[in-house]
């Protein structure tokens, strides 16, 4: 399971799973801008996830692995961005006006997440 | 594995008289069984394919069964003159290893369809550790098949108490849980909207992969509304033997299995439903996924691609998911300690009437009388007695 971004600790999946090796996110971003990067790329949602909002926060199963995922609602917000077609980088505004953060580490984090999100297959580069 | 069944003496009544399910398997037992031979009855429930192997002529019959409702066979052996032959195992499967391996396995640990919790594992595992090189396997072959189907009233009275009702009420968020749930069937054939198609071929003599991802198309062959896709299976017990729960067969315990399509699309004849059909086995149960689009009779798409799933009919607890992570600390609460006295005692050979007061003793404040601790003493040791092996 993995619990992000402001939800604090990340934990690992549930049980130990048959997870994808990890499409990291620094082989397509490589260099110095790889968080101004990952966050104004476009992303999919990969065909094997499938998410579930109740209230405010999202769960999604992997139904290659059978693992689940939890979202926290700023999770769940890039979730619904990525879910749009919408880059990342578009959800900033809207967080920093609602939370105090500042961009730096809310960038840092959702670079975090998408990070996480790429190597346990649930999202992959549009 | 296949989890206990839970069904009552009452379902295991209906099963017997479940034809021609019964007939048919009887028939595949007499046929399969030999002088002397071993059968292993793989989720035997009360044993009564055991029964009929013996009838056969089964040398040595081997019941697994983690249910309790195995303890019924030994009676219903003694009753049949054959108790001596019947050995019965009260696990799941996966943990038994036979001295000798079976000639004859049979089974029936279906649901709605075939995919039913650990069932092709189990049958993965039997073959491959309990059967006899050369040996019989019980069923032999499945095939599920799909079809689009009307189901007006059970559609409408799935969804429209999250549409409107009579109290100014806004339930609309509970409309998504509604439509996203598979639901037992009994359809007839006037119900069927396209031609039938084969989902899946699952032959249990070879058949490792539980889970499913199939692609279909199923055209319309009449105008009208469509309210879900119908999925049965068509049974081949062995060479020859064979029922099916489609419609228009004698009504069978397992039923159909039904997907509802939210927003019953209105279809005319050649229009089609393309459709991705995935099962996929998480923590002992199918999550069912069903990802479908409307084409119009030229190819072109009519309307979005709608995901629906079983996982999204679930109200699901993102912090009781949370409790289930390996990073995930617990905190020791009162129950636990209650439950760790409790199997620490048990340990030292205590009775229950002592470890009921000395629960008492140590947690006066949860614990306010002797019956309390008793009860839960008894709950928790339960757990432990009721469960396999």
């Amino acid at each position: 399971m993995l619990r992000n971004v402001w939800g604090g600790t990340p934990i690992g999946p549930a049980r130990p799973g048959q997870v994808r090796p990890p499409a990291a996110i620094h082989t397509f971003y490589p260099g110095e801008n790889i968080v101004s990067n990952a966050l104004e790329a476009r992303w999919r949602i990969s065909e094997q996830a499938i998410a579930n909002s109740v209230a405010d926060e999202t769960v999604i199963l992997h139904l290659g692995n059978g693992t689940y995922f939890g979202l926290d609602p700023i999770g769940a917000r890039l979730w619904e961005a990525l879910k749009a077609g919408e880059a990342p980088v578009m959800i900033c505004d809207t967080v920093l006006a609602e939370y105090e953060v500042d961009r730096a580490t809310l960038e840092a984090d959702l670079c975090s997440l998408l990070e996480k999100l790429a190597s346990n297959d649930l999202v992959e580069p549009a | 594995m296949i989890r206990p069944a839970g069904y009552s003496v009452i379902d295991y009544g209906n099963m017997i008289e479940c034809e021609p399910r019964m007939s048919i398997y009887a028939e595949a037992l007499r046929r399969a069984v030999t002088p002397g031979c071993t059968v292993i009855d793989l989720g035997a429930a009360f044993g009564v394919f055991s029964l009929l192997a013996c009838k056969y002529g089964a040398r040595s019959v081997i019941a697994i069964e983690p249910d309790p409702s195995i303890e019924l066979l030994m009676p219903l052996a003694q009753a049949n003159g054959c108790a001596d032959r019947i050995t019965v195992v009260r696990d799941i499967s996966t943990n038994y290893t036979p001295e000798t391996k079976a000639d004859v396995i049979v089974s029936d640990c279906r649901g709605t369809v075939s995919l039913y919790q650990h069932h092709i594992a189990t049958l993965a595992d039997a073959r491959a550790r309990l059967l006899a090189p050369g040996g019989t396997l019980l069923p032999m072959r499945d095939t599920l098949r799909i079809a689009l189907a009307r189901w007006p009233k059970t559609h409408r009275s799935r969804t429209r108490p999250w549409q409107r009702n009579n109290y100014g009420l806004d339930l609309t968020a509970g409309h998504r849980f509604a439509v996203n749930r598979e639901l037992k069937a009994y359809l007839k054939p006037r119900a069927l909207s396209s031609a039938v198609q084969d989902l899946a071929v699952l032959d249990y003599r070879i058949i490792t992969e539980p889970n499913l991802d199939r692609k279909v198309e199923l055209t319309a062959e009449r105008d009208g509304a469509v309210h879900g896709l119908l999925v049965w299976f068509d049974a081949e017990i062995a060479e020859g033997l064979t029922y099916s729960n489609a419609p228009g067969q004698p009504e069978l315990v397992y039923g159909q299995m039904f997907l509802p399509l939210d927003g019953e699309p209105r279809l005319t004849t050649g229009e089609r439903i393309t459709a991705r059909v995935r099962g996929t086995l998480v923590d002992g149960e199918y999550v069912w996924s069903w990802g479908w689009q409307v084409m119009a009779a030229d190819g072109t798409p009519r309307g979005a691609l709608l995901q629906q799933s079983s996982f999204l009919g679930r109200i699901h607890s993102p912090k009781a998911l949370v409790a289930l992570s390996n990073k995930h600390t617990p905190e020791l609460d009162p129950k636990m300690m209650f439950d760790r006295d409790c199997l620490v005692l048990v340990g030292e050979g205590r009775t229950l009437d002592v470890i009921a007061k000395t629960l008492q003793e140590r947690h006066p404040e949860m614990l306010t009388s002797y019956k309390a601790a008793l009860d839960h003493a008894s709950e928790c040791l339960g757990r432990y007695a009721n469960r396999p092996g």
